[in-house]
């Protein structure tokens, strides 16, 4: 458009009657949430033990206590104040993600040292690859090496951490940032939630989470909203799956509450929500931050997700990090998004109505609750710690033993294409679950973490070890 | 034999012949494309899937009883991929207020791959009429979207203004 000002009186015609929704107080709520989101308060209680370390400059080394027996610590950084972004030595911009630079311990052991880059990730204590921005959280045990080292209980005792955000870790290592992207003018809110152990392995064997359905009524056609999601049943069929899902790994579905996101910002994300931009401005964080206070995933059900950097290109979960900062709310990453599109996929079965139509089992190629469950149970999987087994390429893959993997190099059906080939391939090939089914060391496409739903192929199955993880989550009671 | 014969003989043979492993293995890749969770995929990858792609994603969309996710996500390989069949399926899309607000959302969002920017708005402007205000919304976005940048994300050969 080569007129700006005729773009943005298009703008306003098109969203006239958009504003009659939101009107004045619209305006009010964007300005109140366009500066980063006062640090958000735990709402776990107890047997959770919270100590709250206060707000720190990067690069301060804080002590806290564990007691004997834990199944899980928890760091949780959130913005105080600094940079939300950071320029890399190739220009491109990435979020100024927060975690701690260190964490030792009681006896002096490094759990997590952010200047070295592991390789085998499944021997890393603690394994951190979020690129969230603002609040960022690790959860110990989330590796095979984690896991062994709490399998009696979290060394109980004093431990230390040093605060810290990936532009503080470029004024450690230089190299890592443009120059003039490093600073150590961060400060973080900093928190540490305990998870106390139960039975003989501290990871207790069960637990329940609750989830709330965070509803944007003007998504879908006919609107999904709190008023009818309880006698809806498709939104009931999507709770048993994501119900059965869950159960996988031990873990059964707790209260299930229903709210609508707030007119103003529902309104926003009516025709979907754009999921690259990750500044307190953006529709996303502005979605995380109506996230209800509680105890609960916050799982938030749009009519579709878009990435406005791909025009056209659609996705169907988004989580804000991995993990998630579980227990806080509202931060700009306190929940999950997932497309509700497909929800309602038949509209009206016929001959017996959903449950018939859509089996006794989970059908995830034919009943779109089912396949929208899976989407969720996939998003939460994220914000309770899991990683894809194998990322889209095939050069990466999760800190577990016990998933299975399945590499490029010895599983794509034209290995010439893989990432890091020579010559370099135009476009890296992408894992297909056909490929990851093929048995032998090519698995991993049946798990629920693998980073597509094929429905011939997915069972949602859970390994032990992610069953761990997730049991380990403070948001799991 | 003559001419005709021959050429519905073959056109029959074609139809009953078996998917080639090129076809499986093209379908394969559509699936791993429409299907992918929390990673976009981005139009180099549809364009590296090239025209072979073409026949399954216009199954995809076209089936009306599917998944509107899958067949968003079809629509945009389609507009990637480019050509005259893409570009009728995207704007008729857009335009069909039967179709799932998800589903016209992405074809409205994928039109700059496929037109000069002249040309988007001519196609696009229509929409700021629709009923459904979602739809409204999202041609506004997409009309507002600077044109040196719709130049720049899209592929080189655009329709004529």
């Amino acid at each position: 458009m080569k007129h700006p000002g005729l773009a943005a009186a298009l703008l306003v015609l098109a969203l006239g009657p958009l504003a009659c929704t939101g009107g004045s107080s619209a305006k009010h709520d964007e300005a109140a949430v366009c500066v980063p989101p006062a640090p958000a308060e735990s709402h776990g209680a107890a047997p959770l033990e919270l100590q709250v370390l206060g707000t720190l400059a990067v690069g301060t080394r804080v002590g806290f206590t564990v007691p004997a027996n834990a199944a899980s610590v928890t760091v949780i950084e959130q913005l105080v104040a600094g940079s939300l972004t950071v320029t890399l030595p190739g220009g491109s911009v990435v979020p100024n993600a927060a975690t701690p630079l260190r964490i030792e311990d009681p006896s002096g052991a490094v759990v997590l040292d952010r200047t070295v880059d592991p390789v085998d990730p499944t021997q890393a204590k603690l394994f951190f690859r979020s690129t969230a921005p603002g609040t960022g959280a690790v959860t110990l045990p989330n590796s095979s090496a984690g896991l062994q080292l709490v399998s009696s209980g979290v060394p109980g005792g004093p431990w230390t951490l040093t605060v810290s955000d990936l532009a503080h870790l470029c004024t450690v290592q230089p190299g890592r940032c443009a120059a003039g992207s490093a600073s150590a003018a961060g400060r973080y809110a900093v928190t540490v939630i305990v998870k106390p152990g139960s039975g003989a392995a501290n990871i207790p064997a069960a637990g329940a989470l609750d989830v709330t359905l965070n509803l944007v009524p003007a998504g879908l056609t006919p609107p999904l909203s709190a008023a009818t999601a309880a006698t809806d049943p498709h939104v009931q069929r999507f709770v048993q799956t994501l119900g059965t899902l869950l159960g996988q790994a031990g873990i059964s579905l707790g209260a299930v509450r229903y709210v609508d996101v707030p007119a103003a910002t529902a309104a926003d994300v009516a025709g979907g929500v754009p999921v690259d931009d990750t500044t307190a401005c953006a529709p996303l964080s502005r979605l995380f931050l109506t996230a209800p206070a509680g105890r609960q995933v916050n799982v938030f059900l749009v009519g579709s997700l878009y990435s406005p950097q791909q025009p056209g290109a659609v996705l169907l979960g988004y989580d804000g990090e991995i993990p998630g900062p579980a227990t806080l709310s509202p931060t700009a990453q306190s929940g999950v998004i997932v497309s509700a599109a497909d929800l309602r996929v038949p509209a009206n079965p016929s001959g017996g109505g959903l449950s018939v139509y859509c089996g006794v089992t989970p059908s995830y190629a034919s009943c779109g609750a089912d396949r929208t469950a899976y989407l969720a149970a996939h998003e939460i999987g994220h914000h309770l710690g899991l990683y894809h087994p194998t990322e889209q390429h095939g050069t990466a893959f999760d800190p577990l033993v016990d998933t299975a993997s399945c590499a490029c190099q010895a599983c794509a059906s034209d290995v010439a294409q893989c990432e890091g080939a020579s010559p370099a391939p135009a476009s890296p090939h992408s894992m297909t679950v056909a490929e990851c089914s093929a048995g032998g060391s090519c698995g991993g496409g049946d798990n629920l973490m693998f980073w597509v739903l094929d429905s011939r192929h997915a069972t949602g199955l859970l390994t032990a070890e992610q069953g761990r993880v997730l049991r380990a989550s403070p948001a799991v009671y | 034999m003559n001419v005709p014969a021959v050429a519905a003989l073959a056109l029959a043979l074609a139809l009953r012949a078996p998917a080639s492993p090129a076809d499986d293995a093209a379908r394969a890749q559509v699936a791993r494309a429409v299907d992918a969770i929390d990673r976009p995929t981005t139009a180099e990858e549809w364009r590296a899937l090239g025209a072979r792609a073409v026949p399954v994603l216009e199954e995809v969309v076209a089936d009306r009883a599917g998944f509107p996710s899958r067949r968003a996500a079809a629509l945009h390989g389609l507009a990637a991929i480019g050509g005259d069949r893409a570009r009728a399926r995207v704007l008729a899309t857009a335009r069909d207020r039967a179709e799932p607000l998800a589903l016209r959302a992405a074809a409205i969002r994928a039109a700059p791959l496929l037109l000069h920017p002249r040309a988007l708005r001519a196609a696009l402007s229509p929409l700021l009429d629709d009923p459904d205000a979602a739809v409204r919304a999202v041609a506004a976005e997409t009309l507002a979207a600077p044109a040196s940048a719709i130049a720049r994300r899209s592929e080189p050969r655009l329709a004529a203004p």
